[in-house]
């Protein structure tokens, strides 16, 4: 279920009404579960089956991971559950890669193997990565192992955060629902809608208005001149973010209505400075997953300078290929470890140069203009649609339509308006300075706005694919 | 709540509407003053303004019948025409005096052509209406417009149905605007631009939620296939066929106006229907009629400039209706066709 149909809407109120009348906490956490499966079956309901088994999978191992001693067995038992997690993630999502991968190979050894008929179920990386977390805090004694099997496969399953996170580890979600009652309040629900209604428009006005421009460019650009083309990736790297952090915001609105904090997944990534920093806004969730989970296990930056860039690499590259099967998203990944990598080094040589205003717009300048760079491999179909968009570019191909959409220049006019407001205002949230009449307003306005100017396209969110 | 914070709030949410109203008149769209005249069936109210938003945009006033065109001189005066057609004839996407009928006017001075062409009508409101229009205007040149997907669309019974309803006479004005004995808030509905505007765009919304939904319910899988494509049935062709010769038995001075349509992005630029391309040749020349059809001078501007002559500024490049430049070559197109005619006697007065 997308979050922007109307099913959804259908769904949410029955789901907030049911929650409102429900009594007791215990009825309300089973209506969540049935109403989470019910989320993802809608989608398609093979799949909830799977979400079972990853989740029953890790409730089981955590289980015994807490009351095992120390040992190699409860090794041998964590390195068990991360295989199966990762085994049931590469089957679905890798394995047809990895077949086209080695086909040159296995041909030329006179092998062939057949492509599987493979559905990518949606949100996959994001529910295994949230399940695979609490297995490794409990195996690291961070977190106990939960008890309750039913509020375990609501954490996996949790509907508001499922297909595209944040991803919401167990030792944010566990307590939450430990300690508070679920019962919609007004408050939440007020401020939840506030949130929900600021990611719908990120995405049906925004994200939605920037892909009726990129869509067309990126399918053909050798079709377009090489302002056309700049001007598409620029929208694609407004497109992105407006389609994530919208799905993130939409999250979190949903979450909040029912009582729950998620962390935050974006902190206006386009205003960085630097791509340590970029990667400390963009989504913040995964970048602090990877850091946990692998960067640091593989030994961070402890064992020397050569192995730090080593471990850098290796996340970033798996970063990437963790939002897709395709070489173009290994690319993406390496695209930033280097820019990782090269601000390490400006962090050694000129670190302690003081900041100055135009130092700031040099760093904001080349952050941007390389993370937008890097879209190009992130959107393109492949590595010969990112050469052609490369080129164009560079004007080493000339000619084409000299196409301008004029909704989504107006959208990208309004984006850049909105980030410049952002600096201006250091950050700080416009609506709680508004009182509440003024924040009914807003909404009511800015559902209007939605309803003369949206494309009403059912483009889902980019990252249901991952 | 007092009124210090409500106040505020309320005199924001009016100017925001107030705004919109304007922004909605001045831009996307008028209320809604189409009118069911007896004669010339769906028109808009005479002297209407008109707004176009949805591909390209384009504004327009209607004249004293409602068509949205100047009036044609009175006879004798230069060559005159009708237009039938749909949406592509009708061209509103496009700037006013930027449509290949007016356009045309230009290039070919002494010509004048009404355009009475209008989206969703098909060959069968051409039959029906070339009697009227003849009647009541008497034109020299009955100028029929048609496009690939009418050979598709002619097969639509419900096509038939609503041409049929449209004229069938005698039922005088229903008109859809503003009755006398209208409540307020009725008014306030069929006048504003605004609440015009977003009834159109939620009865979009709700026709495509409805599609959609009912799709997923019924687990089918959405019909992606290209009816476009296909060869012409002999059904469809006889149709077509039977309903040009009903225009040409009001008036024998037709030409029949194709609407080119281009796949710009396939390796190299094609024609997208060939075979229903070639079959309006076939049927053109079996009629003894003059064809205009600018698909090549589309694909050689294409090959010229990169720039599709079907698509526009706020829709998609090569997709959707033809755009200014493409008017501009279909215009060329029925001046070089026109001049032909008249040099050989065969139209015109």
């Amino acid at each position: 279920m997308i979050f922007s149909s109307t099913e959804f809407l259908v769904f949410l109120v029955a789901v907030l009404f049911l929650t409102r009348v429900l009594p007791g906490e215990s009825a309300r956490r089973n209506l969540l579960l049935v109403a989470s499966y019910f989320f993802y079956g809608w989608w398609d309901w093979r799949f909830t089956f799977l979400m079972f088994t990853t989740a029953t999978i890790d409730y089981v191992v955590g289980r015994y991971l807490e009351r095992m001693p120390d040992s190699g067995r409860r090794r041998a038992l964590l390195v068990a559950s991360l295989l199966a997690n990762l085994g049931i993630l590469a089957y679905f999502k890798y394995m047809n890669f990895f077949i086209s991968s080695l086909e040159p190979l296995l041909v030329s050894a006179g092998l062939t193997v057949p492509h599987l008929e493979v559905v990518l179920p949606a949100g996959i990386s994001f529910f295994t990565f949230q399940s695979m977390s609490y297995t490794i805090d409990v195996y690291r004694r961070h977190l106990p192992a939960t008890r309750s099997y039913r509020d375990f496969l609501l954490f996996v399953s949790f509907f508001p955060q499922l297909v595209a996170g944040p991803i919401v580890r167990a030792s944010v979600f566990m307590p939450q629902l430990a300690d508070h009652d679920h019962r919609p309040r007004a408050d939440n629900v007020r401020l939840g809608l506030e949130r929900f209604v600021r990611g719908f428009v990120k995405k049906v006005l925004f994200a939605d208005t920037l892909a009726q421009f990129c869509d067309p460019v990126f399918a053909h650009p050798g079709a377009f001149a090489p302002l056309s083309v700049w001007l598409a990736v620029a929208a694609y790297t407004g497109q992105i973010y407006y389609d994530f952090s919208g799905y993130t915001d939409m999250a979190t609105g949903c979450g909040r209505m029912f009582g729950f904090e998620f962390p935050p997944n974006f902190r206006h990534p386009y205003t960085s400075r630097s791509i340590t920093e970029f990667w400390r806004r963009w989504h913040i969730t995964l970048s602090t997953w990877l850091r946990d989970y692998l960067y640091i296990p593989l030994g961070g930056n402890r064992l020397g300078r050569g192995r730090t860039y080593l471990n850098l690499a290796a996340t970033m590259l798996l970063g990437g290929l963790w939002h897709g099967a395709n070489w173009t998203f290994v690319a993406w990944g390496a695209w930033h470890g280097l820019g990782l990598a090269l601000d390490k080094v400006r962090l050694e040589r000129f670190g302690s140069v003081p900041r100055t205003i135009w130092l700031d717009a040099l760093g904001w300048a080349s952050t941007f203009l390389f993370v937008m760079l890097g879209w190009v491999f992130f959107r393109a179909k492949d590595f010969s649609t990112a050469g052609v968009v490369f080129r164009k570019m560079a004007f080493l191909e000339p000619g084409g339509s000299h196409w301008v959409q004029l909704p989504a220049t107006v959208v990208l006019g309004a984006a850049v308006v909105l980030h410049v407001a952002v600096v201006m205002r250091g950050e700080r949230e416009l609506l709680p300075d508004l009182r509440v009449p003024m924040h009914v307003v807003a909404v009511a306005l800015a559902m209007l706005l939605v309803l003369m100017f949206s494309p009403f396209s059912t483009n889902p969110f980019i990252y249901f694919q991952f | 709540m007092n009124a210090r914070r409500l106040l505020p709030a309320l005199a924001v949410l009016l100017l925001a509407l107030l705004a919109g109203e304007w922004a909605a008149r001045r831009w996307l769209q008028m209320p809604r003053s189409a009118r069911l005249d007896s004669r010339f069936g769906w028109v808009q109210g005479p002297g209407a303004r008109f707004v176009q938003s949805a591909e390209g945009w384009g504004e327009f006033r209607a004249d004293a019948d409602g068509f949205l065109d100047r009036p044609l001189p009175p006879p004798g005066e230069g060559v005159r025409a009708v237009l039938l057609g749909d949406s592509f004839g009708q061209g509103l996407q496009v700037r006013d005096r930027e449509r290949f009928s007016e356009v045309a006017e230009l290039l070919m001075p002494g010509l004048h052509v009404l355009n009475t062409a209008a989206a969703g009508r098909s060959a069968y409101h051409h039959a029906l209406l070339a009697k009227r229009l003849q009647d009541a205007f008497a034109p020299d040149v009955v100028l029929v417009q048609l496009d690939d997907g009418e050979l598709t669309d002619i097969e639509n019974d419900a096509d038939r149905e609503f041409a049929l309803a449209e004229f069938r006479g005698g039922e005088g004005d229903g008109s859809r605007g503003a009755g006398a004995k209208e409540g307020i808030v009725r008014a306030v509905l069929q006048r504003s631009a605004l609440l015009s505007y977003l009834r159109t765009r939620i009865e979009r919304l709700t026709r495509q939620e409805r599609q959609r939904l009912s799709l997923k319910l019924s687990g089918r899988k959405p019909d992606r296939r290209d009816l476009v494509a296909l060869p012409p049935t002999p059904r469809a062709e006889a149709l077509i066929d039977s309903l040009i010769a009903e225009v040409q038995s009001v008036n024998p001075h037709v030409v029949l106006v194709y609407v080119p349509n281009v796949n710009y992005f396939d390796s190299p630029p094609r024609v997208s229907y060939p075979l229903r391309r070639a079959w309006y040749h076939e049927l053109a020349q079996r009629r003894g009629l003059p064809l205009v059809d600018a698909s090549d001078a589309f694909l050689e501007s294409f090959r010229a400039t990169g720039e599709p002559l079907h698509g526009f500024t706020n829709a998609q490049p090569g997709v959707g209706h033809v755009n200014a430049r493409g008017h501009a070559l279909m215009a060329n197109e029925l001046v070089t066709v026109l001049r032909r005619e008249l040099r050989t006697g065969r139209k015109g007065p």
